[in-house]
């Protein structure tokens, strides 16, 4: 949900509803504009208590893990496959969205390469000594080496604009149009945001043979008192114009800039027990719950509306258990093959990248009013 | 208005249907494959059976597999987590959002919880020396 105008396709008007809220008030205060994530943060530093003096780092050994792990899989990564499997499910005129396609494209590449090496992996010794392939192939890595290494900062990007959007939805359905000030203040400050992540926590990932860990600490102070600066000036301007024009933003849409701010602004040592949470219980249900509402509105611009709770219930179903059941089989089907358990990278992390890349060209797309 | 919800209807009843059908199997698949990972993160000892699908018989077998969790932990199983958790965030802030990313927690569940020489949280990358 990376666009301004990120509408449902069906020509519904959000300025008919009561309510700006997605899901219902509460649970977009809770799950979308990032309330859950900074109690929990608090009840685990305060209301738990955290001792990190004396220990090493290890493995977690706690129940906890595992409704954790769970919900992280079921909720956080199936959102991804929601936007993946709307893009299959829509069709595409000729110049729309041309370059985000393109990019898909290119990972269709990348993976069709994957897998080409793997089959010929399984042919001969080694595929990339082939000439056309190891060239081609060689080519295709060098920028999917470095889309891996910049993984954090889009992500954090990601992150950002998917709650901008959101943000602009609520403004929407208050008929509160931001000015073009505004919105110029808050593109810069999503840009600032992502730098300031990008040198703090959201690092790019080093090339494993150098061993790097790289020293950002003067530009990321930097970078977050241009933050701070952007935000004092986005919030003087809104001010300014709610006394004048008596117009104001909705309260949910101020509740989820301040969220996002305080997580990429607060230093990290602070932030990280909300940031233990965000992603699933922020960024994911902030993705499940705009899927849901558009799916509403098309149901009821085609006069299906689910009313009763059991309807409301099978469109729910149906709009996340095929996310679900995508997830666990793209992600685990080498164990239907192999039977065996898959290694650390295997199962973790460069699979999941390019579904998350996947997700965030088509989030880009998919959302917006064609 | 009725005519024009059944056929709707019955198509989200088979995409439903086979969904949970793919998610009960892929399910059982997972926690059948990393059944000592799952067991050892909440620091169960004992003996697991294993399924082994299609081995020995139509059904297949089943091995038992000794569960040995590491005896790090004394501390409530809230406190543990959350102190495992910041020491491992606390030891890399840089990568603190990839920490959290659903696929490192996944990767530290499933394929770093036996291994003592792995960040809990940097798996999938810890390997490659990120």
């Amino acid at each position: 949900m990376q666009t301004v105008a990120v509408l449902s396709d069906a020509n519904t008007d959000f300025r008919l509803h009561k309510s700006v809220a997605l899901v219902s008030p509460t649970f977009d205060a809770l799950f979308v504009c990032g309330l859950i994530p900074f109690a929990f943060g608090l009840i685990a530093h305060f209301g738990i208590g955290v001792e990190t003096s004396g220990l090493k780092v290890q493995p977690i050994e706690s129940a906890f893990v595992i409704p954790y792990m769970v919900a992280s899989l079921l909720i956080g990564e199936s959102h991804q496959f929601t936007s993946i499997i709307r893009y299959f499910s829509k069709s595409f005129k000729a110049k729309q969205f041309q370059y985000d396609r393109l990019a898909i494209r290119f990972i269709y590449l990348v993976v069709g390469l994957a897998f080409a090496a793997v089959i010929l992996q399984g042919l001969f010794v080694n595929p990339f000594i082939s000439v056309p392939f190891g060239f081609f192939g060689l080519i295709v890595g060098i920028i999917a080496a470095i889309a891996i290494q910049l993984f954090p900062a889009f992500l954090a990007h990601h992150v950002l604009a998917q709650s901008r959007a959101i943000g602009l939805m609520y403004c929407g359905k208050r008929g509160y149009e931001l000015a073009p000030r505004q919105i110029e203040l808050q593109s810069g400050l999503m840009l600032i945001l992502v730098a300031t992540a990008a040198t703090s926590f959201a690092q790019p990932f080093t090339a494993p043979f150098l061993k790097l860990t790289l020293d950002f600490s003067l530009a990321t102070q930097t970078f977050t008192a241009a933050s701070v600066a952007l935000a004092c000036a986005f919030a003087a301007v809104t001010i300014k114009r709610g006394l004048s024009t008596n117009e104001w933003p909705p309260e949910l849409a101020c509740l989820l800039w301040i969220s996002n701010l305080l997580l990429f602004i607060v230093p990290v040592e602070i932030s990280m027990f909300a940031w233990v949470f965000a992603p699933v219980f922020m960024h994911a249900t902030q993705h499940w719950s705009v899927a849901w509402s558009v799916r509403k509105n098309e149901l009821a611009a085609k006069g299906q509306a689910p009313v009763t709770t059991a309807d409301k219930c099978i469109q729910l179903l149906a709009m996340t258990s095929p996310a679900i059941a995508l997830t666990l089989l793209v992600l685990f089907s080498p164990l239907l093959i192999s039977g065996t358990t898959m290694g650390t990278n295997t199962l973790s992390a460069v699979p999941s990248m390019f579904i998350f890349y996947f997700h965030y060209l088509t989030d880009r797309i998919v959302w917006r009013r064609a | 208005m009725t005519e024009a919800k059944t056929p709707t209807r019955s198509k989200e009843y088979m995409i439903v249907f086979v969904s949970v059908c793919v998610i009960t199997m892929m399910s059982g698949t997972v926690a059948n494959a990393y059944a000592v990972q799952l067991a050892v993160a909440p620091g169960a000892p004992g003996e697991l059976r294993q399924l082994k699908p299609f081995s020995s018989t139509f059904f297949g077998s089943t091995d038992f597999l000794k569960v040995e969790p590491s005896p790090a932990m004394r501390l409530p199983q809230g406190k543990a987590f959350f102190s495992q958790l910041a020491t491992a965030m606390h030891s890399k802030t840089h990568r603190v959002l990839w920490s959290s990313y659903p696929a490192s927690i996944r990767g530290q569940t499933f394929s770093g919880i036996t291994k003592d020489d792995v960040s809990p949280l940097d798996v999938g990358t810890s390997s490659a020396g990120w």
